[in-house]
């Protein structure tokens, strides 16, 4: 059951306010970015697709039934649109290079309080990233959707449902079979890290 | 084969539910001692295990700081259309309407009997009736005749439109009026009535009903005078 609040506020948006609309795409734009910039890996890419997912939201947010949360909504849009552009366009297949220069500007994770990573520790990280990053890229499209959106972005398994239509049990058999694929593609690194830890 | 698969599947479910933390605490102990004395299951599971930690560890990818700049400057510069209230079309109320529209037109125009035979009659046939004594009052009134003008004779001519029912009915009262064509009363309907009567009526004072205001009355007769060439 949706709170007064949040019905306001899909009220709001539902009525063109622009106020309601920045205050949705402030907070639901890393979701969005972040989603398709693990399926696209490629920041610019990803960027004007998300750009095109919320104004679609804008446009079309009449359509919005309210059945699931705004976040939810819009990931259900960014699939969408994922899926037309590999679909309908030819995707260019990019230098992995292009991905580091990416991970270098990406502004980073770190929760709030813990201190700046080292210069090493940034080169460690981008380098397993960048790794990871090719090992995604490389799943079938249909595994990689569900390991993106559970294991990097965290949703839970009924807002997965949601977005993608899939029963909960194909839900969990991707998972566990794109995992099982990652993890023999990272075979060396996985060894690395367990030497760090 | 089948083995396998059963295998495959027991340890997707095990794995997946040990790392959701679904597992009551007997059945995550029964898996670690699974794997304590299991290798190549314990190889499986800690690189399975290694691989969601280091996922997780990627963590959530941030925007571009321009990011709302830029989406509030595409929206602005796209024209807005917006979706107009979707009116629903009311296609109970057509087939009303067309049902209704149906039964009215058989009413009308198929039906037997009225007002069916008034719209089937249109545009009406014309009765000729001549009777030889001019009209009173009550009877002009009886029918809606007005005065038409004169005939080639001098006798007035009165015309009217009516049903061949209500024509019929005024003829019972008038057997010698001779009446052309016959057949046509007796098929229901609506009728253009010219009555020709004589010209002069002696001992009447009134005037007659439907008279035009123009036309004079000839003095002591109340017969009208037309001032229509005859």
């Amino acid at each position: 059951m949706k709170s007064d609040q949040e019905k306001g506020f899909v009220k709001q948006l539902k009525a063109g306010d622009p106020k309601a609309f920045a205050r949705l795409v402030r907070e639901n734009q890393d979701v969005v970015f972040g989603y398709l910039y693990r399926m696209l890996n490629s920041r610019h890419e990803a960027e004007e697709v998300a750009q095109e997912v919320f104004i679609a939201a804008f446009r079309f947010m009449e359509s919005f039934r309210g059945e699931g949360s705004l976040r939810t909504w819009l990931l259900r849009i960014a699939s969408n649109m994922y899926k037309n552009k590999i679909r309908y366009n030819v995707r260019r297949r990019r230098a992995w290079e292009t991905g580091f220069d990416d991970l270098i500007e990406r502004p980073g994770h770190r929760p709030i309080g813990q201190r700046p990573d080292s210069p090493e520790q940034i080169a460690q990280r981008n380098e397993l990233e960048v790794a990871l990053g090719k090992a995604i890229e490389a799943l079938p499209e249909e595994f990689r959707e569900v390991l993106v959106l559970r294991d990097i972005e965290l949703h839970s398994y009924a807002d997965i449902q949601t977005m993608t239509d899939l029963p909960q049990g194909t839900i969990k058999s991707r998972l566990h079979r794109a995992r099982s694929h990652l993890a023999k593609l990272l075979g060396d690194q996985l060894e690395g890290e367990e030497l760090k830890q | 084969m089948t083995h396998d698969i059963i295998q495959r599947m027991d340890e997707e479910e095990r794995f997946l539910a040990y790392l959701d933390g679904e597992f009551a605490p007997a059945e995550k102990k029964a898996l670690e001692d699974e794997l304590a004395s299991n290798p190549e299951l314990r190889v499986r599971f800690d690189q399975y295990k290694r691989t969601v930690e280091l996922l997780g560890r990627i963590g959530p990818t941030k925007a571009p700081e321009s990011f709302l700049n830029d989406v509030q400057t595409r929206v602005a510069r796209r024209p807005i259309a917006r979706p107009t209230p979707q009116i629903r079309f009311p296609f109970e109320l057509v087939a009303v309407m067309a049902v209704l529209l149906g039964v009215l037109y058989m009413y009308f125009v198929w039906a037997p009997g009225d007002p069916g035979t008034i719209l089937r009659a249109s545009p009406p046939s014309i009765v000729r009736i001549e009777l030889n004594h001019p009209l009173e009052t009550d009877e002009i009134r009886g029918l809606g005749l007005e005065s038409y003008g004169r005939a080639s004779d001098g006798r007035r001519i009165y015309t009217t439109q009516c049903t061949t029912d209500s024509l019929a009915a005024w003829l019972k009262k008038r057997p010698e009026a001779l009446i052309e064509p016959q057949n046509l009363l007796a098929t229901p309907g609506r009728v253009k009535v010219l009555i020709v009567v004589p010209a002069k009526v002696e001992g009447s004072s009134k005037q007659p009903e439907g008279m035009r205001p123009q036309e004079k009355i000839e003095t002591g007769t109340g017969v009208p005078v037309s001032n229509e060439p005859p």
